[in-house]
């Protein structure tokens, strides 16, 4: 022991005068005595200061909800029999169904590891966007806008119906209509479209 | 058999830019087919059954005529290290699983991995700083398979992967990165720092969590979705050039501010490697670091960058055996090891 703090934990053999000497040193005087064991030792505390960023960032998102009440139930994917426990454990996926099976949480861990989770890449030859049903996460959003264009109370269409020459209002009043009919009637893919359709007409009526 | 252990590097044989600092650029894509289960739920007869339908479209391609095709269970353990060690295959592959299958291009620059984590997975790797060109290989392949068999995919997630850290493009791409110069002068943390932001991750030569032997870093990025392709290799692209100007700056920064240090250590590892009798893999990447910036400095003739690049897979556990035609214990290895280096390193001295 030389620092007389740290207990010793590497052994460094070294040859003095045609004489082997051995030292039983702590990790920071060995790092002094030898150059190599100093890199080695650098090495491992960037790799060690890495995992740990890793870990802790993985470690946030494999927790959860905020609220461990509200901790969603261990289901199981009917495609392929992989429960949401095992999900959990092994940060592996059954099959391609296990994404919609447990939506909520793969919604949830794919925007903590990646940002955004709207595909902005490749696509499959003869893969048509239009065709595929919104999934759940995507078609709460939609109820929860036109609920929102539903209040009763006085709203923008009121005061753009006051000052519309082109009974372009006439057509929007129609289009909420057609909007609360196909949410009514879970036709959620109509409905995004009506919506957009909405906008479209009401930045028209605005402008005007 | 024999002719592939010898030719396991024959990527390494190229040349590309930047290569006395970026060692290689890989860019692989994950991908499954449509209604099946991932390989972690697959049974055998459902995984054997995906292999067959690959297999069917990857002889019936043109694109794929040339390519070698490897029944992992059926090849030799030493094959597979090799393999392993020259980037072709991952560590999983390595070890080795029913129902899976390597295809492997003639130049070896290449690879198609069958019911590794995920059904697919078609890997480019080029010598130097070629991201683009790596990108563009692995977009061939991965069009080339597209057309026939189908993949599982969702308009807002993506392509579906067995990880949840490959959905969307399911695009990995990264540069192996020899930064020895930013190592001494002890800017790696900040560096490895500010790649963070950026959505890139380093990891070390020998992948997850391995440590940084030899100063060999690997960045790739972290995030596949919600980005275009292009763009994750653009921004990887962007940052690598600029960690190349770092290591390019301290390289040429250590040697004008403290020469005769650098010189000692230089010397001495040279030392080393010329007279050790036995040295172990982690040992003789440390070493030949600072050969490295020798070579940089001109210190050494028939004694190329490229050719460093290839000493380094030359003298992993795998190749060595190889070379020398079969299994051999620890030490015997590690004797060889220092035989090998002793006397790649005869001669070496510039006149200069």
């Amino acid at each position: 022991m030389r620092c007389n703090k740290n207990p010793a934990q590497i052994k460094i053999t070294k040859i003095n005068k045609g004489q082997f000497i051995e030292l039983a040193l702590c990790q920071e005087c060995a790092a002094e005595e030898s150059p190599f064991q100093k890199k080695i030792m650098e090495q491992q505390n960037l790799s060690a200061l890495l995992t740990n960023l890793l870990k802790n960032k993985l470690g946030k998102e494999a927790a959860g909800p905020v609220d461990p009440a509200a901790e969603e139930p261990n289901i199981t994917c009917p495609t392929c029999g992989h429960t949401l426990d095992e999900l959990k454990e092994t940060f592996l996926i059954g099959c391609p169904d296990c994404y919609k099976t447990f939506e909520s949480y793969m919604t949830r861990l794919l925007r903590k590891i990646h940002g955004n989770i709207q595909h902005m890449g490749k696509m499959p030859p003869g893969f048509l966007p239009e065709l595929e049903p919104l999934t759940e996460y995507e078609s709460s959003s939609a109820v929860a806008v036109s609920a929102a264009e539903n209040d009763t109370e006085p709203g923008a269409i009121d005061e753009l119906l006051e000052d519309d020459p082109l009974n372009l209002a006439d057509d929007l009043a129609e289009l909420h209509r057609q909007l609360k009919k196909a949410t009514d009637g879970d036709d959620f893919l109509r409905a995004a479209q009506i919506r957009d359709e909405i906008k479209a007409l009401e930045k028209n009526l605005s402008t005007d | 058999m024999e002719q592939l252990l010898r030719n396991t590097d024959k990527w390494l044989q190229g040349s590309g830019p930047h290569e006395d600092i970026v060692v290689s650029s890989r860019a692989r894509y994950a991908r499954n087919l449509a209604g099946y289960p991932f390989a972690a739920r697959g049974g055998p007869a459902r995984l054997a059954k995906v292999a067959e339908a690959i297999d069917e479209c990857v002889r019936g391609n043109a694109y794929f005529a040339d390519f070698q095709k490897i029944v992992v269970p059926e090849a030799r353990p030493l094959d597979r290290v090799c393999l392993k060690e020259s980037r072709l295959i991952s560590v999983e592959v390595e070890k080795g699983a029913p129902n899976q299958v390597v295809y492997l291009s003639t130049q070896m620059n290449q690879s198609i991995m069958v019911n590794e984590e995920d059904h697919l997975r078609v890997q480019a790797i080029l010598p130097g700083l070629q991201l683009k060109e790596a990108l563009t290989l692995a977009d061939n392949m991965e069009e080339a398979l597209g057309q026939d068999l189908p993949f599982a995919f969702s308009g807002r997630l993506g392509y579906l992967t067995a990880c949840p850290t490959n959905t969307g493009t399911g695009l990995r791409i990264s540069v192996m990165l020899h930064l020895p110069g930013l190592v001494i002068q002890k800017k790696i943390e900040e560096i490895l720092k500010l790649i963070q932001p950026f959505g890139l991750i380093a990891r070390g030569f020998y992948g997850e969590n391995s440590d940084f032997t030899g100063d060999f870093f690997q960045i790739s990025n972290e995030v596949t979705l919600g980005k275009r392709e292009e763009e994750i290799a653009e921004v990887l692209s962007h940052i690598v050039g600029k960690i190349l100007e770092q290591e390019q700056e301290a390289r040429a920064g250590l040697f004008r501010d403290d020469e005769t240090r650098l010189d000692d250590f230089v010397w001495r590892s040279f030392g080393q490697l010329r007279f050790a009798r036995r040295l172990e893999t982690g040992e003789a990447m440390k070493l030949l670091s600072y050969i490295r910036l020798g070579i940089a400095r001109g210190y050494f003739k028939d004694l190329t960058h490229k050719q460093f690049n290839q000493i380094i897979v030359a003298i992993q556990p795998g190749h060595l055996q190889a070379f020398h035609g079969g299994d051999l214990t620890s030490d015997t290895r590690d004797a060889m090891r220092a035989q090998m280096l002793r006397q790649r390193l005869n001669g070496c001295v510039s006149n200069n």
